[in-house]
């Protein structure tokens, strides 16, 4: 009872302290803020695309782009501070209430055979010198989650040059859908798998100088509204497709993809024709990948006739 | 091997920035990890796509 008594006592105080989650509790409602944002900005039914190019609801695009776009940058700065806040969180209560947790009922079973004052001490004494070891096991977090953040927060900050820069120039340079696609990019730089991303840039210099451009023409065909809002449809109803099917649609296409397509396919597949790469895009397990190389075909196809969109949208339905 | 690769199209004149923030829009939609244009509706557009290259980090 008394080894109980002492345990909780040390994990409800580990679990209450700020300095378990490295950053002190804030006086304002950060989630209250942040849900005004995305009502504002983000949900489904605000397309600010469409009010950005109304001219009656928009009688100044530039004031109207930079007022959206600061909008979401601050609710995407917001995220990410409680997206860190929750990374040192998880890994110092990981490592804390665990390890010492651990370390420490094991100090306190030692005492209770004897409540003696100073073998508790010297119980608890021993606990904590018990935690370097336990922390040392955690050097990996420890080292690598701040080496990432700190990637994470200097390419947010390139990023948000770029578009700050951009905010400065009118919008016949630097048009609202250009700023909204930088923002995915400022989004992407501040998560882990964007940091890795980063780190696999600084560390292979080769890999811009290395990077692909598959180049294409199109025509006034191509951007016809129609035509666009079929592709939009067929994606919708790719997204919708049975796990396994787009491979069923992929290895049979029903009508011949053009170079420029052929050559930005193998360049997803990391060098492999769409024809061999039945191993990394059929099956249920690989149906993300067959999907996202279904999608990109259905975008960038040269042949957008509605003859065309037709074959392909009547094979992907087939398979839906 | 690069992890990522760039698809660059170029769009006519008289095509509307309308009609370049639906294309925009799609291969967002269809998973490029950006798509940026430049240009104008009187010289023409240039579209960059940039992809990931499927099973690399």
């Amino acid at each position: 009872m008394f080894r109980f008594v002492i345990t909780l006592s040390l994990l409800c105080f580990l679990s209450a302290c700020s300095s378990t989650r490295g950053y002190p509790d804030r006086p304002d409602r950060q989630d209250l803020k942040l849900q005004k944002l995305q009502e504002k900005y983000f949900l489904p039914g605000v397309d600010v695309l469409a009010v950005y190019h109304d001219p009656v609801e928009t009688t100044n695009q530039r004031v109207y782009r930079n007022k959206v776009v600061y909008g979401r940058m601050l609710a995407i700065d917001m995220q990410f501070q409680i997206f860190k806040q929750e990374m040192y969180g998880e890994g110092v209560k990981t490592t804390l209430s665990l390890d010492v947790a651990g370390v420490l009922v094991g100090g306190a079973g030692s005492v209770v055979t004897n409540a003696d004052a100073s073998k508790i001490l010297s119980a608890l004494s021993g606990g904590i010198a018990g935690t370097s070891t336990a922390i040392n096991k955690n050097l990996y977090f420890e080292k690598t989650l701040p080496a990432l953040i700190a990637l994470m927060d200097a390419e947010r900050l390139k990023v948000r040059a770029g578009i700050f820069e951009g905010l400065s120039q009118d919008t016949d340079v630097y048009p609202l859908g250009q700023a909204l696609s930088e923002l995915e990019t400022y989004l992407e730089v501040g998560s882990i798998p964007g940091a890795i991303a980063s780190l696999t840039a600084v560390a292979g210099a080769e890999k811009t100088e290395a990077k692909d451009k598959i180049e294409a023409v199109r025509t006034s065909q191509f951007v016809d509204p129609t035509a666009q809002k079929r592709v939009d449809d067929a994606l919708d109803i790719i997204d919708a497709m049975p796990a396994g099917n787009a491979w069923e649609v992929l290895k049979a296409p029903p009508s011949a993809l053009d170079n420029f397509v052929l050559t930005a396919v193998k360049a997803r597949l990391g060098g492999t024709d769409l024809s061999s790469a039945s191993a990394i895009l059929s099956g249920a397990a690989n149906d993300a990948n067959a999907k996202s190389i279904l999608k990109m075909i259905v975008v960038l196809i040269d042949d957008r006739s509605e003859e065309n969109l037709s074959k392909w949208q009547a094979a992907i339905k087939a398979q839906s | 091997m690069p992890a990522t690769f760039d698809s660059v199209e170029q769009f006519p004149t008289g095509t509307t920035q309308v009609q370049m923030d639906e294309e925009v829009r799609l291969r967002v939609k269809a998973g490029a990890i950006k798509s940026v244009y430049t240009g104008s509706e009187a010289n023409g557009w240039t579209l960059t796509t940039t992809w990931n290259v499927i099973g690399e980090q």
